[in-house]
């Protein structure tokens, strides 16, 4: 794999071919375009450099899912660090910039909820949600892609879907 | 709660994703670069550790020779090229067998003087400090650039090569500038050749003298030569446009021989047109590549690139068509493979062909059902994949 051998044409093809992936990843998980931006940078420097460790080339593609999933809750607990600091601007979700105008009624309801109460939540529990709700994976990919037990998982994303629930309930009665 | 959802993620806008990726991927690149270059310096440290105590005898032992009074340090390599970091945090390179005095490092100015050899620097952006090469009388001037300076006494050819960022060569002491240049862009002159600088007298403005010599190249990584200035005529066509630089007649564009370039080198040089922007010089670099050399095995990613310049930055749809068909023959990457053949479904969908859109997805998906553009392929030439 050329691209192994540090040859940088092999190193741009392998980006360019995954962008999408991992800017679409990243943006869903963050929901913000500048952030995703970032994170998906931090993920491609990542993954360049540990390419030697992939001990499957085919599994390229959720290795680097994985590191985005990693990388994208310390990105939220800086960010929201930062912004308790006053050094940014607080996170701020705006979910009708993220909705196709396409989406069928109740999935842009379902979104809609989804987005409202992202930056609520703690950084785990907020990719748990968006890994559950969104890119539609089960229990085990998510608890794999974040590195936790299936039981920590569960919790997370039970508290997330609590206050989900909740949220969808108050839009609908409102 | 452990049965799997749907995938709402395709509901979810992602724009801009050509532009956002032509962004992302120079930031990782260079992100990359240095820390291969620190990594790189980290080796270099120990090298230039052992390099120090000799440069300090070196130093000790230049600065009681008349030859070079002002020199409170000279860097000198035989074999082995050295790194240094200077106080400023500019970094320095060292190629072999390159002699550098370092006339004065401060806070605001750092002064080198090359007296042979290859020097690469990495100068921290400063604009409260002055930071000069000379060579051979000629003064670079920068504020925060990556250049080359090359001196080779065998050659009597003094260059400069510029990789980032601009920067000015004034001949001795003259105000106004020999040449400015800017990334990718490379100046030489032939030392014998041109008269020896001198500085003008007090009040008395002197005309720079003609350069018969001097020349705008394109640098190794940079684009073809029309990546060169294009306002300066050639030497020998006086009947050509005239030089809209007044103070540089005699510096012109030196067509360069892309025909001896090699596939390697083609390649090289249309990727980094292609991210400089200069769109131009890299379709073309892609183009001879895959002209003159048809079998090399370089050609069908420079096809596959050409496809995606045309159809990405050019507009050229239907000329995306035949490169990225050859991309999809020629490549022996399966995933640039696969992206080809995902290109060439949109393409067809573009042109509103609905018959070899079915075909090159049909194509698509019986042989990637796995790929990675699975949904936006599945998707295409009309077909609600719901």
């Amino acid at each position: 794999m050329a691209a192994r051998a540090g040859e940088a044409w092999a190193c741009e093809a392998l980006c360019r071919r995954h962008m999408r992936l991992v800017l679409g990843l990243s943006q869903r998980v963050l929901g913000g375009r500048e952030d995703a931006d970032d994170l998906a940078q931090d993920a491609f420097v990542e993954a360049l450099q540990c390419l030697g460790s992939l001990q499957n080339p085919q599994a390229f593609a959720g290795w680097l899912s994985s590191i985005v999933v990693r990388r994208a809750g310390k990105h939220l607990r800086r960010a929201r660090l930062l912004a308790r600091l006053g050094l940014r601007a607080p996170v701020h979700i705006d979910p009708n910039t993220l909705i196709s105008s396409n989406a069928p009624a109740d999935v842009v309801q379902e979104l809609r909820g989804v987005y409202s109460i992202l930056a609520s939540l703690p950084a785990e529990e907020q990719v748990a949600l968006v890994l559950r709700r969104v890119e539609g994976m089960e229990l085990l990919e998510i608890a794999e892609h974040m590195q936790l037990s299936v039981a920590t998982i569960k919790r997370r994303l039970s508290a997330a879907e609590a206050r989900l629930e909740r949220a969808l309930a108050g839009a609908v009665s409102r | 709660m452990s049965a799997s959802r749907p995938d709402l993620s395709k509901y979810v806008v992602l724009d801009d994703v050509s532009v956002r990726t032509d962004r992302i991927w120079l930031r990782v690149s260079d992100r990359l670069e240095r820390r291969q270059h620190s990594a790189g310096m980290r080796i270099s440290q120990l090298l230039a550790l052992s390099a120090a105590l000799a440069l300090a005898f070196v130093a000790g032992v230049f600065l009681t020779r008349s030859r070079a009074p002002s020199a409170w340090a000279r860097l000198e390599t035989s074999g082995e090229p050295i790194a240094v970091e200077l106080r400023d945090g500019s970094r320095l390179t060292l190629q072999r067998n390159t002699r550098l005095d370092l006339n004065e490092s401060s806070e605001a100015k750092v002064s080198l003087e090359l007296e042979q050899g290859h020097l690469d620097c990495d100068v921290s952006s400063n604009r409260q400090r002055t930071f000069s090469v000379t060579a051979a009388g000629f003064e670079v001037i920068v504020f925060g650039t990556q250049f080359g300076v090359d001196l080779s006494r065998e050659r009597n050819r003094l260059e400069v090569e510029v990789r980032a960022g601009e920067v000015r060569v004034h001949r001795g002491t003259q105000a106004d500038p020999e040449a400015t240049l800017n990334a990718g862009q490379r100046w030489a002159i032939d030392l014998e050749a041109a008269p020896a600088p001198a500085a003008p007298a007090a009040g008395a403005p002197v005309a720079p003298p003609a350069l018969p010599n001097a020349a705008w190249l394109p640098a190794p990584d940079a684009g073809p030569a029309s990546a060169a200035p294009p306002a300066s005529p050639p030497v020998n066509a006086p009947s050509a446009a005239p030089d809209t630089r007044p103070a540089r007649p005699a510096l012109a564009p030196v067509p360069v021989p892309e025909r001896q370039l090699g596939a390697r080198r083609l390649l090289d040089q249309g990727n980094a047109a292609r991210r400089v922007g200069d769109v131009g010089a890299a379709t073309r670099a892609f183009e001879l590549l895959l002209s003159t050399y048809p079998n090399d095995r370089r050609a069908g990613l420079a096809a596959f690139e050409l496809g995606r310049l045309r159809m990405d930055r050019i507009g050229d749809v239907r000329g995306a068509v035949v490169p990225l068909q050859q991309a999809a023959q020629l490549v022996t990457d399966p995933g640039l493979r696969e992206d080809a053949m995902a290109r060439l479904v949109r393409v067809f969908e573009l042109l509103g062909d609905e018959e070899r859109c079915l075909e090159a997805r049909g194509l698509y998906l019986d042989a990637h059902p796995t790929g990675v553009h699975v949904s936006s392929v599945a998707q295409a030439c009309g077909v609600n994949a719901n």
